[in-house]
C-alpha cells in the first residue's frame, strides 16, 4: 500500500491523502464496524499477540471462514460475439452523474442512512464521489485518476485508507466495467449471458445478464467476496435499484436507489 | 481526533438545524434587546423546510424537504421527509437518531447520536437567544426590512463555514429562509413554511419515531 499525502484545500484536520491502489479489485471493507479494517484482519491480526486466546481466535476464525460462500466457476455454453459487448455495456460508456440514497447496513444490525454522489469518466476511468449525511454533511469526498485515489475530505469514522480504497473499489465495481481482457464469456444453461474478467492476482470479477443483472468478484480461493444485483429499469445507463453485499473480509450489505443520473 | 472532527460536525449541521430554529422570531423591525427578548416567550415552534444543498460537483442542488418541532422545555424532532426519511428526535439528554426503511424505523450508528447529542448543545444555547455565549459564532443583526442576523464564525469552525445569514420574513414570527455559505463555493440554503409559534405539541412527536 502507498500512502502520500498532500495539503488540502478545505478541512485543515484531513490531509489530503492521495492513496495509490496495490491492485485494481483487491477488496477493502468500508463499512466495517468501527471503519478500521474490519472483524477479519482485526481477529487475524489480534491472535498472534495472545497464546490464551489463541484457540477462541480459531475458533472465531473457523466460524467466519464457515460463512465465506464459495464460488465455483458456472460453466459456460457457447455465446455469440456480442455477448462480451452486451457485459460491457451495462456500465455507462459516457461521462455521467449520478445521486443515489444509500442504506448501510453492516454487522452487528448497526445500519445509517446516507446520500451519495457520483461522477465519472470511463475514458482514464475517473470518479469523484460524494458521501453526505441525509443534513448534507459531506463525511468523505475523494477523487479516482486511474489506479490513484485523492480524499479530499473525511470525517471520522470514514477518515481511513483502508475505507477510501474500499468505498472507491465499490464504486468501480458498479460503474467501471473490469480492467483488461475478458477471460471467457457465453450462456448459462439457463440462457443469461456471462462474462468473466480475471486479474492477476487471482481475483474473477464475472458479469451476468438476465432478468437481473449481477457482477460478482470472487478471490483466488474462489470465495464471493463481493456481488451487486443491478434491478432494472436503467434511467440513461444507470440502474434504478442496486443492492451490493460484501462477503470478505467483513461483511455489510448497500443498497441504491438512485434518484437522478444525467450521462 | 474523533471527537474533534465530530465536534466540527456538529458545528457545520448544528448551525443548520440553530439557525433555522433561531430564525423563528417575532417581528422583522425589532432591535437586538426585543429580538432577544421574543425568544424567551417562544415555548413551541413547528415549520416545514426546504433544503437546497448546492455542491460543486453537482450542476443541480440536492433537494430535501422536512420539518420540525421544538419544545422549549427541551424536546427536539427535526424530520426529514425526502429524499431520504430520518428523524432525529432529543428530550432532555436523550437522543435518538433514525431512518426509514424496508417499511420500518431503524435505529442509526452510534456516532452519529453522539454527533448530535453535542449538535443540540449549541442549540438549546441559541434558541434561548444567549449569543453571547456562543463560542463558536459571533453575530450582528440589521432590522432591515427585511431583518437579518449574521452569524461568522470564529477560528477552526470557518474551515466548514463562512458565515450564516438569517432572513426574517414580513409576517412577524416567521423566517423566510437561511443561508449557510461554505468555504469552496458550497452553501445550503432553508426555507420555511407554514410556521407555527406555541402551539400545542403532543409528546409523542418527541418520542415516537
Amino acid at each position: 500500500m502507498n500512502l502520500r499525502k498532500t495539503p488540502t484545500t478545505h478541512y485543515e484536520q484531513t490531509e489530503r491523502i492521495v492513496i495509490l491502489l496495490g491492485h485494481p479489485k483487491s477488496p477493502h471493507p468500508p463499512f466495517s464496524k468501527g471503519g478500521r479494517g474490519g472483524i477479519c484482519g482485526g481477529i487475524l491480526c489480534a491472535s498472534k499477540s495472545n497464546l490464551l486466546l489463541r484457540p477462541f481466535f480459531l475458533l472465531a476464525v473457523l466460524v467466519l471462514c464457515a460463512g465465506c460462500l464459495s464460488t465455483p466457476e458456472t460453466p459456460l455454453l457457447p455465446g455469440a460475439p456480442e455477448d462480451l459487448d452486451r457485459c460491457v455495456a451495462l456500465f455507462p460508456s459516457e461521462p455521467w452523474e449520478c445521486v443515489h440514497t444509500i442504506e448501510a447496513d453492516i454487522q452487528g444490525g448497526m445500519s445509517s442512512s446516507l446520500l451519495g454522489i457520483t461522477k465519472g469518466d470511463p475514458a482514464g476511468r475517473k470518479l469523484h464521489t460524494v458521501l453526505l449525511t441525509p443534513e448534507g454533511f459531506i463525511l468523505f469526498e475523494a477523487e479516482q485518476h486511474g489506479d490513484t485515489i485523492s480524499v479530499l475530505k473525511a470525517v471520522a469514522p470514514f477518515e481511513s485508507p483502508a475505507f477510501a480504497r474500499g468505498l472507491m473499489e465499490d464504486v468501480n465495481l458498479l460503474f467501471f466495467p473490469p480492467q483488461g481482457r475478458a477471460s471467457k464469456w457465453g450462456r448459462s444453461s439457463d440462457g443469461a449471458v456471462l462474462c468473466q474478467w480475471e486479474s492477476s492476482a487471482g481475483y474473477r470479477e464475472e458479469l451476468s445478464l438476465s432478468t437481473v443483472m449481477k457482477i460478482s468478484l470472487v478471490d483466488r480461493h474462489g470465495d464471493l467476496v463481493k456481488e451487486a444485483l443491478l434491478t432494472p429499469p436503467f434511467v440513461k445507463g444507470l440502474a434504478s435499484q442496486i443492492e451490493l453485499r460484501a462477503h470478505k473480509p467483513a461483511p455489510y450489505k448497500l443498497k441504491m436507489t438512485l434518484l437522478r443520473g444525467t450521462p | 481526533m474523533i471527537k474533534g472532527e465530530w465536534r466540527k460536525f456538529l458545528c457545520l449541521l448544528g448551525m443548520v438545524i440553530a439557525a433555522g430554529l433561531v430564525a423563528v422570531v417575532p417581528a422583522y423591525s425589532q432591535d437586538w434587546a426585543s429580538l432577544k427578548e421574543s425568544f424567551r416567550k417562544i415555548q413551541s415552534v413547528k415549520a416545514e423546510f426546504l433544503q437546497e444543498r448546492h455542491l460543486q460537483i453537482l450542476k443541480e442542488p440536492l433537494v430535501s424537504e422536512g420539518r420540525f418541532f421544538y419544545l422549549a422545555s427541551g424536546s427536539l424532532r427535526w424530520e426529514y421527509l425526502s429524499p431520504l426519511r430520518s428523524v432525529m428526535l432529543q428530550k432532555g439528554e436523550s437522543v435518538r437518531l433514525y431512518h426509514f426503511s424496508e417499511g420500518a424505523w431503524k435505529q442509526d450508528m452510534a456516532q452519529g447520536v453522539e454527533a448530535r447529542r453535542m449538535v443540540l448543545a449549541e442549540m438549546s444555547q441559541w434558541f434561548q437567544g444567549r449569543f453571547e455565549e456562543s463560542r463558536v459564532f459571533s453575530h450582528s443583526y440589521s432590522p432591515g426590512p427585511p431583518g437579518r442576523i449574521l452569524l461568522t464564525p470564529g477560528e477552526g469552525v470557518n474551515k466548514f463555514i463562512l458565515g450564516i445569514e438569517i432572513v426574517l420574513a414580513d409576517r412577524p414570527g416567521v423566517i423566510d429562509r437561511v443561508e449557510i455559505t461554505e468555504p469552496g463555493g458550497s452553501s445550503t440554503r432553508i426555507t420555511f413554511r407554514n410556521v407555527g409559534i406555541n402551539a400545542s405539541l403532543d409528546s409523542k412527536v418527541f418520542d415516537e419515531p
